[in-house]
């Protein structure tokens, strides 16, 4: 062994031990959650594993992912020379048997030239070009130097010993070869001592590169492919995390602490690289509010690393044997790490989960804490008081009367569940379709198609509860719970086993979550029935005017279910062009309501919804087409506050197909598509206000006031 | 400090309401919540509690289904309860419920009684005021702000043009109107505690109700009819084609309004 071998394996084991520190530090961190280690299906974990590490399929949703590809790619190929030179400057002569190969050593200069070509392009965004998802910060300048220079080292080490040593293999390293012609001919002390300087330059920049692994954003190098593995299996909608009410010893609900997150909410931030492409889709960030989701992960890491440090340095200071070290004040999780605008600014659009490479969950964190102020703090926007209270009394946000569910269908004859002959599909109108004025129109649209297909349903009318899907996300577990239990009760009672929702909010919650509590069934999105009927003919249109419309994939619809096809197939047969908006399909961006955001106060100046109407609007469309409640309201409110609704409207997509349909005089067709259209130019809103408790109560007060069997 | 809230079920104000033709009683089977006022009531008990020291004990008068309206002033933080609950206070009036609750708060302790100032279905307003004079107690109404220094209550009622501030020495009887706090969202471990508490029922006898009192029977008012107020009709609406302000002064000038 050469003195530089010994030399070596001394720093190469200090390096080592610098690591190890560093990682065992962070899994430390790690383990401080509630232990959550996924397990179940193998098989399905390990082949995802291999097609997201190793097919690095998430990251060419975007461009530059390509970059990012033959950088991981080069890397491993790369590491093959890496031993090598290391151990040619421990043992003299040594060589693995790879790198007799020729097509071996070729394939490795061309991964490396790539790769700095990419390193170069990578510069260029980062730091030029300045991309907004991206932070110029120093972190990423250090790894993004300390990679190129490691393979510009390599090339020119392999030139000396090429020159020095000619082994005919080496020639398909044509780089260095190259190189090294050019160096053959100088004095061989020379080409020693260069040779020798570059392998040490070599050897450092690698020893830092390793230990700077953990330490850094670089530290997704070895979690995410963990965080692959472990990755959430469950469908999207199914992902919320029933919690266990009826446990007594529970002390607390939802998290307020770091510790409360589960070792694999906190791997999350490990497996984060920084890329800020979750943040980039993110409307509540787009709109200019406070939350980042690339922030909900490195504000969390940067918070464990904190909290260590204090305790560690209360410990250093308590005096011997005292308890002060126990009593460290730390920084609150909600509050002063996170703050409640930015958890309150959530739509769980889900679009964050969609673009991030390394399957990080964002949303279940946002709901944990909201779970801790709604459940545990009792401390939330009172806009959400007066929803959940609503919801509470009447099984609907707004608050009407729920024996008032089925009065949009007054005049419809359509029959009740149970009280009627059974019918294949039960329609769950959902609470806008029943209560807002506007969805009112989609839920006779529906009716009528559905008439005219010859399809059979029922509606359960005042039996029908709000789904739960605000209370859930606005982090009331327990509301949700009740309504669900309640809900699915009286599904099964009915015997219901197949459902058409209106809302993609109620087909999510009743197709993904109700099977928590016992209610299976088989439940679709009218847009995907319409897109079945159509074909088979069933529904007959007749062509009208060529309208542009654009369309907006909602998120319920569209992430969550992974469905892009069926509302489009239905706008095609309708016989209008469609638009797209550059934000399509898993990018469209969400219109703002989601996430009990329907019921909570924007400000002005950052509104989703605008945001999301003009981006439809830049493609100059005749109309909006939408296949959501809320994304109805939002877009109507929308052309309202910026303007436009005088000359596009907004229709869901039954009421596009009912505009068309055959047995519909065009004429009749036409005069409904001004009345409809009417309304919407007169009164942006159509959604009822919510009911204030106790005003209401004043004005109905007299209605009531006959009785005084209890007087207060 | 003992605070003694008295509150009482409703029907909720958006629920359909329906009228025994024969009695003239609200059917109570439907959509029963806490009287929305009481909510104010609870509130302002719970904050004095917590500004010092002392115990919140809600009572109610009424069926045993009022039971849901307790555990919500529980969920909120209330320590204990009282039911007086007994087939022969149904159909009670004011001065018969004032009467069974002045018994019932005569077993307690307490240095001050909080009420909503009216509840929602029966709108008379006047129980607060017919316990106080009951139980000899002073009556702070209407209050808008409630502040407890040492052995007096000192309140603000509010006016057309301002506030008026009273005092009053404890024990006293104070009514809380609507926007006095902001009351508390009930928290799990609320909800949860509400759960396993027990709620002390009391019946007439066990009060020694005089029966001549309390009941129809002994109501010393009658409710001879009852109507429903006709639904508002839907409003007039103005689309703007270009003679939208013209409609608009016309319809002002219409109903004599300009
Ligand atoms: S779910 Fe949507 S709104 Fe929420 S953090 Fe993710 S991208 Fe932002
Ligand atoms: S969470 Fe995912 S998408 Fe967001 S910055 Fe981290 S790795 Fe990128």
């Amino acid at each position: 062994m050469t003195i530089d071998g010994a030399v070596f394996i001394v720093v190469l084991v200090i390096t080592l031990a610098l690591f190890s520190y560093a990682l065992v530090r962070r899994i430390q961190y790690m383990l401080v959650g509630v232990p959550e280690w996924r397990f179940d299906q193998p098989v399905r974990r390990t082949a995802g594993f291999f097609w997201f590490v190793f097919g690095q399929r998430k990251l060419f949703k975007e461009k530059v992912g390509v970059i990012h590809f033959f950088i991981f790619w080069g890397f491993i190929v790369i590491a093959f020379g890496t031993l090598q030179i290391i151990a040619e400057g421990i043992h003299p002569g040594f060589a693995f048997p790879w790198t007799e190969s020729y097509g071996f050593m070729f394939a490795k200069d061309v991964l490396s030239l790539i790769v700095e070509a990419g390193l170069v392009v990578l510069v260029y965004i980062r730091y030029v070009y300045r991309k907004s998802r991206l932070e110029p910060s120093g972190e990423a300048a250090i790894i993004l130097g300390l990679i190129f220079f490691l393979i510009l080292s390599e090339f020119f080490y392999s030139a000396t010993s090429w020159a020095l040593d000619y082994m005919p293999g080496r020639d398909g390293a044509f780089v260095s070869a190259a190189l090294g012609s050019v160096f053959a001919g100088g004095s061989e002390t020379a080409l020693h001592v260069a040779g020798h300087i570059l392998w040490w330059i070599h050897v450092v920049l690698l020893l830092t590169f390793i230990v700077y692994i953990p330490m850094s954003k670089h530290m997704h190098l070895i979690m995410c492919p963990v965080n692959e593995w472990f990755r959430n299996l469950k469908p999207r909608g199914a992902q919320i995390v029933a919690l266990d009410l009826e446990n007594e010893d529970i002390e607390e609900f939802g998290v307020s602490k770091v510790e409360g997150f589960t070792t694999k909410q906190i791997m999350d931030v490990y497996a984060c690289a920084e890329c800020g492409r979750c943040t980039d889709n993110c409307p509540a960030n787009l709109s200019g509010k406070e939350l980042s989701p690339k922030e909900v992960m490195t504000k969390l890491k940067d918070h464990l690393e904190e909290r260590d440090r204090a305790a560690r340095a209360a410990k250093k200071a308590a005096p011997e044997g005292s308890d002060a070290a126990g009593k460290v004040e730390q920084k609150q999780l909600i509050g002063d790490v996170f703050s409640p605008e930015e958890i309150w600014a959530c739509t769980t659009c889900y679009s964050c989960q969609e673009q991030c490479p390394v399957q990080n969950e964002h949303i279940n964190k946002i709901i944990d804490m909201r779970r801790s102020l709604v459940l545990d703090q009792g401390d939330f926007p009172a806009e959400l008081q007066l929803a959940l209270r609503n919801i509470e009394k009447n099984a609907n946000p707004w608050g009407v009367g729920n024996q008032n569910r089925a009065n949009w269908a007054k005049d419809l004859d359509v029959p009740l569940t149970g009280s009627a002959e059974p019918a294949e599909y039960l329609y769950w109108v959902g609470c806008s379709g029943a209560y807002d004025d506007r969805s009112q129109k989609v839920s006779k649209a529906i009716v009528t198609l559905l008439r005219e297909a010859g399809v059979s349903f029922t509606i359960l009318g005042k039996d029908e509860k709000c789904c739960g899907d605000p209370a859930r996300r606005i982090g009331n577990e327990y509301l949700f719970q009740s309504l669900a239990q309640e809900n699915v009760e009286t599904l099964n009672a009915l015997g219901v086993k197949k459902i058409i929702a209106q809302c993609p909010h109620c087909l999510n919650t009743l197709k993904n979550e109700y099977p928590q509590f016992g209610g299976e069934y088989e439940v679709i999105h009218y847009t995907q029935l319409f897109a079945d009927l159509l074909a088979q003919g069933r529904i007959k249109l007749t062509p009208g005017a060529p309208v542009k419309i654009a369309y907006h994939d909602s998120c319920y619809l569209g992430r969550y279910q992974g469905e892009y096809a069926a509302p489009r197939k239905v706008l095609k047969a309708a016989g209008v062009s469609i638009v797209e908006a550059d934000k399509n399909r898993t990018k469209s961006i969400c219109c703002g309501a989601g996430g009990g955001r329907m019921w909570m106060d924007e400000e002005a100046e950052h509104r989703v919804n605008e945001m999301r109407t003009a981006q439809l609007l830049e493609k100059q469309p005749d109309a909006i087409g939408v296949n959501c409640p809320y994304c109805l309201t939002m877009m109507e409110d929308g052309l309202g506050t910026i303007g436009g609704h005088d000359t596009v409207k907004v229709y869901d997509l039954a009421e596009i197909l009912v505009q068309r349909l055959a047995s519909t005089p065009a004429a009749a067709a036409e005069a409904a598509l001004a009345a409809e259209a009417a309304p919407v130019v007169a009164e942006p809103v159509a959604a009822p206000e919510p009911a204030e408790h106790v005003a209401k109560a004043d004005a109905e007060a007299s209605e009531a006031s006959a009785t005084t069997d209890i007087e207060a | 400090m003992n605070i003694v809230v008295c509150v009482k079920q409703v029907v909720d104000t958006e629920a359909e309401k329906r009228l025994d033709p024969g009695s003239w009683r609200l059917d109570r089977s439907v959509d029963a919540v806490l009287n929305p006022y009481d909510e104010y009531a609870v509130e302002e008990a719970l904050l004095i509690k917590e500004a010092g020291e002392g115990n919140v004990t809600v009572l109610c008068m009424g069926p045993e289904e009022a039971d849901d309206a307790i555990r919500k002033a529980l969920a909120m933080g209330a320590d204990d309860a009282v039911l007086v609950s007994d087939a022969a206070l149904a159909g009670s009036d004011v001065q018969g419920t004032a009467y069974a609750l002045a018994e019932a708060l005569k077993t307690m302790t307490y240095d001050l009684v909080v009420f909503g100032s009216r509840s929602t279905d029966g709108e008379s307003g006047c129980v607060p005021a017919a316990v106080a004079e009951l139980l000899g107690l002073p009556l702070l109404s209407a209050t808008a702000k409630l502040e407890i220094a040492g052995a007096t209550a000192k309140a603000n009622r509010e006016t057309d043009s301002g506030y008026i501030t009273y005092e009053a020495a404890l024990p006293a009887v104070v009514s809380v109107i609507k926007g006095i706090n902001e009351p508390r969202y009930p928290t799990m471990k609320g909800i949860l505690g509400a759960k396993r508490k027990t709620v002390d029922t009391k019946d007439a006898a066990g009060l020694g109700l005089d029966a001549s009192r309390i009941g129809l029977a002994g109501a010393k008012t009658k409710v001879t009819t009852a109507r429903v107020a006709e639904a508002r009709k839907a409003g007039v609406k103005i689309e703007d084609d270009g003679s939208g302000a013209k409609k608009l002064v016309d319809f002002l000038a219409g109903e004599k309004l300009v």
